[in-house]
């Protein structure tokens, strides 16, 4: 329907009830603690990345909700690693590990590898580095997920040729909670039918359960 | 302590420090490359057994040059290790 316009190709949503596959269920979350779902949503979906193991929780989430949003596509097939971009907004930025790296100093103690998860973009460099992604990338932290602001960056983003392809959407954990919503964008689609507009991204979250 | 002893502590400090979660202790070999080929460690690991070696033995390396030397496997650590407690 939509011919040479931004389109939605498919996507991927994780939270406290599970994980999905655009509006396909592939993994009801029974678990009382993240890790242990994680872990469980690691092995299901088959990826044989040993790295996962040494993620902060916030790259995890990322980590896993890209593999579901990028499920059965090969974005290399049709682009150079170049033109595919990943943008991502974050409300918690890197909290969660923030705070156990503060408890280490308190304790007089360090850990390099906690410590580079201190910065809550590590998460987009997990995705780059595992899918080979080199295009512009950039995450945003602001008190709610702007879904218009995302739009307008990307669109900017076509628009200049920077990118063809861009892997986003929103990605956040604290202690207490965690969702996480990324989706693809083609600059040029001949065959999704659903325009990638703020209104349609709204509508797929308000199809989310528990989005807020 | 033994070297065959240490040799199967580090191994096991090495998978819980590294959270080599896909990897036995007893999978590594003795004299297995650990950075690079091998279990393909990186820099981030090499600044945890950095760490490892000076809060679980006391030992720091005073010269960075001789880090890729003594981490270049298990049996070199277990020996820098020995040498060094010795001194």
């Amino acid at each position: 329907m939509n011919s040479h316009a931004p389109c939605i190709v498919q996507s991927g949503f994780i939270n406290n009830i599970g994980a999905f596959f655009n509006d396909e269920l592939l993994l009801k979350n029974d678990s009382n603690d993240f890790e242990t779902f994680a872990s469980t949503l690691y092995k299901q979906l088959d990826v044989k990345y040993p790295k996962f193991y040494k993620m902060d929780n916030l790259c995890k989430l990322g980590f896993l909700v890209s593999e579901i949003a990028l499920k059965n596509l090969d974005l290399h097939q049709k682009y150079t690693a170049d033109k595919i971009g990943i943008h991502i907004i974050n409300t918690n930025s890197s909290i969660d590990t923030d705070i156990k790296y503060q408890k280490l100093i308190d304790q007089g103690t360090a850990s390099p590898a906690i410590f580079v998860y201190t910065l809550p973009n590590i998460v987009i460099g997990e995705i780059s580095i595992k899918n080979n992604f080199k295009g512009e990338n950039l995450l945003m932290v602001s008190e709610n997920y702007d879904i218009e602001l995302q739009y307008n960056y990307i669109n900017s983003l076509f628009k200049s040729n920077c990118i063809d392809v861009c892997i986003c959407g929103f990605v956040d954990y604290t202690e207490t909670t965690y969702k996480a919503f990324l989706f693809i964008v083609e600059k040029n689609n001949l065959d999704s039918f659903l325009s990638y507009t703020p209104t349609h991204i709204t509508h797929l979250i308000k199809e989310k359960k528990s989005w807020n | 302590m033994e070297l065959e002893e240490l040799k199967q502590k580090l191994k096991q400090q090495i998978v819980t420090q590294l959270k080599l979660n896909e990897v036995k202790p007893e999978e590594i070999g003795d004299d297995e490359q650990l950075f690079g080929k091998g279990l393909g460690l990186d820099s981030i690991d090499a600044l945890e057994l950095v760490v490892l070696l000076e809060e679980e033995y006391g030992l720091k390396i005073n010269h960075s040059e001789d880090g890729p030397k003594i981490f270049y496997s298990v049996s070199t650590i277990a020996n820098f290790i020995l040498e060094n407690k010795k001194a």
